[in-house]
């Protein structure tokens, strides 16, 4: 009986005038945050598109010109920072002047570089005639001299097949050295990328601290907003992964991996304007495409 | 859905829940308008898990528990735990007082502690399912189902009793 009484409850509703003045001013209000978001959007693609630039002028910086030595004998001396350059653009770049060069490993271990200088003590040093140009994707090591010198050395055919385009000498290591010297470098790459307790536990926390914002955002409804404690961890974290895999996969990964989640982030907007039929919030997809990156570093751990 | 669209469909509603959350026809007309305007900044954050009127009500109740805390009415108090007890002016407007009945279950309703009014409004006025207002609500379905039975119980008292038989 109670229930029957309280369905048919009499219920006053808003009159006309309240719902065309509340209408104006939800349509006055719905343009101007139309206009905040394409704002929003352009300005977000500017600092995209500029950031693109950045990265891209860094990683075809011209090379450092090279200023033949007429040396005939070649020592490679005391050896203080040994740099592996793995990347396919490391002969442009070998003077590492560009602070957002990654694709790198080296080691300041003097054990490690005292076994570099034995093994290139005794090697026979010639003239190189060939055309380096041909070696684009060879692997490159850079050796710091403790007389504050640089030596930059080309491994062209990776068989233990040297050449210093500085003085453009080759030599040719023997099979055993050569082993022994990409052996060093395994271990050192390995040392470099492992994933020690602190990281994990880092990350989970990381995480927690995200998966706690979501369900804590989920309980109001709707996303709002969050603390500035948990947008500064998402960015440090963001910054951190793409730092990592940058380091890792190198630049060209970086960018392709980019334009992926691009494209993908431009599909998915698409099929939101398509199916929903609404303006999508470019902050929310700018926000999946930071905890994309982290799920996919995540990933590849 | 546009929000023109859907402040045409579901106005009265959400203006009718609020009203019952807060006894008050100008608040409940404020409160109303920040409910939809709200909506269009969380609008393509809505994910269809539940139905548009489902997320509007949420906003709203939203909306009027931040109501109270600007008011300070749960000053020093958790909210979460305490509000239920807090009890605050209800009165039916005068287009009720000629109807004797109606005027009766409005004031009840007012008199009911905090949280068996919303769920009693949820599942007895507005129709919702549990599930709906637990959504709504924030709440378990078990707390939902007992907040209405207890509610329920509670309003039969305040009536006299005689009005479930």
């Amino acid at each position: 009986m109670l229930d029957s009484k309280l369905r048919s409850l009499e219920r006053k509703t808003l009159d006309e005038e309240t719902k065309n003045s509340q209408l104006l001013k939800l349509n006055k209000r719905n343009k101007d945050y139309m206009k905040k978001q394409k704002f929003t959007y352009s300005v977000t693609l500017v600092l995209f598109g500029l950031l693109l630039f950045v990265f891209s002028q860094t990683i075809t910086e011209s090379p450092k010109s090279i200023q033949s030595q007429q040396l005939t004998n070649f020592e490679l001396g005391e050896v203080t920072k040994a740099y592996y350059l793995y990347s396919k653009r490391a002969d442009r770049m070998y003077n590492l002047t560009s602070p957002f060069y990654t694709d790198k490993i080296f080691t300041t271990d003097p054990a490690v570089l005292n076994e570099f200088e034995l093994l290139f003590k005794n090697s026979e040093w010639l003239p190189f005639n060939g055309d380096l140009t041909k070696y684009t994707t060879s692997i490159n090591y850079l050796f710091q001299l403790e007389n504050g010198e640089s030596v930059y050395l080309k491994e062209i055919n990776e068989d233990g097949f040297f050449v210093n385009p500085n003085t453009m000498m080759q030599t040719k290591l023997a099979q055993q050295s050569h082993e022994q010297f990409v052996f060093y470098w395994m271990h050192i790459y390995m040392g470099k990328n492992e994933f020690p307790p602190w990281k994990i536990g880092l990350l989970t926390i990381l995480l927690l601290i995200f998966v706690y914002a979501a369900i804590k955002s989920n309980k109001r409804g709707t996303i709002e907003k969050n603390s500035s404690l948990i947008n500064l961890s998402g960015l440090g974290l963001a910054f951190f992964c793409i730092h990592k895999m940058n380091e890792w996969l190198g630049v060209n990964h970086l960018l392709t991996l980019l334009l992926i989640f691009t494209f993908f982030m431009s599909a998915t907007v698409y099929l939101h304007i398509l199916i929903k039929k609404q303006e999508p919030n470019w902050k929310y997809h700018i926000q999946r495409i930071f905890m994309a990156n982290i799920v996919l570093f995540v990933l590849f751990i | 859905m546009p929000i023109k669209s859907m402040y045409v469909t579901y106005s009265d509603s959400i203006y009718q829940f609020i009203y019952f959350l807060v006894g008050d026809d100008e608040l409940a007309k404020d409160l109303t308008q920040e409910t939809f305007l709200k909506a269009i900044n969380s609008n393509p954050q809505f994910r269809g898990e539940s139905s548009e009127k489902t997320w509007l009500s949420k906003i709203a109740r939203n909306l009027v528990y931040d109501h109270f805390r600007r008011k300070r009415l749960l000053k020093f108090i958790p909210f979460l735990h305490e509000h239920e007890q807090i009890d605050y002016t209800y009165s039916p407007e005068q287009w009720l007082e000629a109807k004797n009945e109606q005027y009766e279950l409005y004031e009840a309703l007012g008199k009911l502690p905090h949280h068996y009014r919303e769920a009693i409004v949820l599942r007895k006025i507005e129709q919702f399912s549990i599930k709906e207002s637990a959504q709504i609500l924030g709440w378990n379905e078990a707390k939902v189902k007992n907040a209405t039975e207890r509610g329920m119980k509670k309003m039969n008292e305040l009536l006299g009793g005689e009005r479930d038989a």
